[in-house]
């Protein structure tokens, strides 16, 4: 995972994923459970979990799709647990992080559309466009054709009135 | 990145923006590690190896009761805990039926005064066939393609249906229904909020829950179990939630009925709301008058030498106002010198 040859030790490791990567993570748990708390909990729970599979980590895929395959995992655990299963479309903005910067008109909105998207929808979204990875390396994250990914974003474009542009999006995959 | 992701990305980073590092975060995690450690090991005597046994063979017996049992689930298994009020455990319903390929038990049931949670456990006859719960595991409500494979590790394999199907025979899927009659009133919005498998028994335990104003006349909840023996080449229909088996009627639908016990007595049939215990009283309820626990302390007011300390509750007079400081002969805590 290193390639400095000074041994570095799980603790330096953790720190340097936590500055690398707690803010998309924390972000994107806050989409999956539209709440603060319960997104804090959550990213406690991912890092925790890469923190005690350092030594199992082989470098086979990057840490980027490492950390937020366990972030997405648990994410899901979590809806799937207690009152969660309970399909519940509200989106309480008061249980979000209050923003730092004021939104430009139709960005909240357009947040709370992604959050109401179904669960399926909302991972090649948080994946693909939020995240950055490609359309392959989100099929294999999620253990579906690249195919399959490329027909959820469509969907979930349309959903937000969103209309792909980019020709590259709709033809062969990166 | 195109343009609508960088939207996206915008969006999402702009509304979220107060959602960014926690200080807190490394040293919570180090932390929570800590209990992950593996334990020392210690050289085993004999002795030990039996109370060792024993205390096993107690804490299975007990964890596989309170495995399956309606209070597991609402105060271990959630990340919310609630407190259960005994009195409103309903324990030891062990209420069946057995089918051509399932038994079905329902353990136990809680009653809040708003909602009631029942654990269901199911598992084949057949404890070797593969054994499937029917369940659109994805929070869309649009589809029924998944499903929760009991051949998988605890809780962590759920399956797109053509991923499982392909090579498989003779699979048992099981969809449960619930109905509830109330005093003649009859509902059927019952949902299933959290499940569990036990490998070692192939089986799987659902917590139940619908809403309930009143169990004073008690009731019958009916829960029908629809199944189906699944080859591959049976068809899904997706969208009406439906499995057509590949040979007509292989499948089975099984009635467990449960009697719920009526709660007519009133002082169990709400929540405490317990005032504090004083000098004169118990712990009691507001709302019922119950009691529990013994007297409390009496409420004295703060040392005053010049004040004979008297509980305003009840009276009691403790003490001449002025204590004898045992450090200093003859001396009081207030610092007079007493003859």
């Amino acid at each position: 995972m290193n390639a400095d040859k000074r041994a570095v030790s799980p603790e330096e490791t953790l720190r340097r994923l936590m500055t690398d990567y707690e803010t998309p993570v924390r972000r994107m748990c806050c989409m999956y459970l539209r709440d603060e708390h319960l997104a804090a909990d959550a990213v406690q729970e991912t890092f925790l979990r890469a923190y005690l599979s350092l030594g199992d980590f082989r470098g086979e895929a990057s840490e980027k799709t490492w950390l937020m395959r366990i972030a997405v995992n648990t994410c899901h655990s979590m809806r799937r647990s207690g009152w969660l299963r309970f399909i519940d479309r509200r989106v309480d903005l008061a249980k979000l992080p209050e923003p730092v910067q004021n939104a430009e008109y139709g960005m909240t909105e357009l947040t709370v559309e992604i959050m109401r998207l179904p669960r399926k929808l909302l991972d090649v979204v948080l994946l693909h466009d939020y995240q950055g990875f490609t359309v392959r390396e989100t099929g294999e994250m999620l253990g579906v054709p690249y195919q399959t990914i490329t027909s959820r974003l469509n969907t979930a474009h349309k959903k937000l009135r969103i209309v792909l542009t980019d020709p590259k999006e709709g033809g062969a995959p990166e | 990145m195109n343009r609508k992701s960088e939207d996206i990305r915008t969006a999402i980073d702009t509304t979220l923006s107060g959602a960014s590092h926690d200080p807190a975060l490394f040293g919570s995690v180090v932390h929570a590690s800590k209990g992950d450690t593996p334990p020392v090991k210690k050289k085993l005597t004999l002795s030990m190896a039996l109370v060792l046994i024993l205390v096993l063979l107690t804490g299975t017996v007990a964890l596989a009761a309170a495995y399956r049992g309606v209070s597991w689930f609402l105060t271990e298994r959630t990340i919310q805990p609630i407190e259960i009020n005994p009195d409103l455990l309903m324990s030891n319903l062990t209420q069946g039926c057995t089918s051509e390929w399932l038994d079905a038990t329902v353990q136990d049931a809680y009653w809040d005064g708003t909602e009631l949670s029942v654990s269901l456990h199911v598992t084949p006859k057949d404890k070797s066939m593969p054994f499937a719960m029917l369940y659109d595991i994805g929070l869309d409500g649009e589809s029924f393609d998944t499903i929760w494979l009991t051949d998988a590790d605890f809780n962590s394999n759920i399956m797109p249906v053509e991923q499982w199907r392909d090579g498989k025979t003779g699979i048992l899927l099981c969809d449960p229904k619930v109905t509830l009659s109330i005093a003649g009133t009859e509902d059927t919005s019952w949902r299933s909020l959290d499940y569990v498998h036990i490998p070692e028994e192939n089986a799987v335990v659902l917590m139940l829950q619908m809403p309930v104003n009143s169990l004073t006349a008690g009731g019958q909840m009916v829960i029908r179990l629809d199944s189906v023996l699944s080859h591959p080449g049976d068809a899904v229909d997706a969208a009406n939630r439906r499995w057509q088996a590949q040979e007509p009627g292989e499948s089975e639908s099984a009635t467990l009925s449960v009697y719920l016990p009526a709660l007519t007595d009133p002082v169990a049939a709400h929540k405490h709301d317990w005032l504090p215990a004083t000098c004169v009283s118990p712990m009691t309820c507001k709302t019922c008058g119950r009691t529990e626990g013994g007297l409390g302390e009496h409420n004295f007011p703060p040392i005053d030498c010049n004040i004979v300390r008297t509980c305003p509750v009840c009276t009691y007079t403790y003490k001449t106002g002025h204590i004898a400081n045992s450090e200093i002969p003859g001396a009081c805590y207030c610092g007079e010198i007493h003859p």
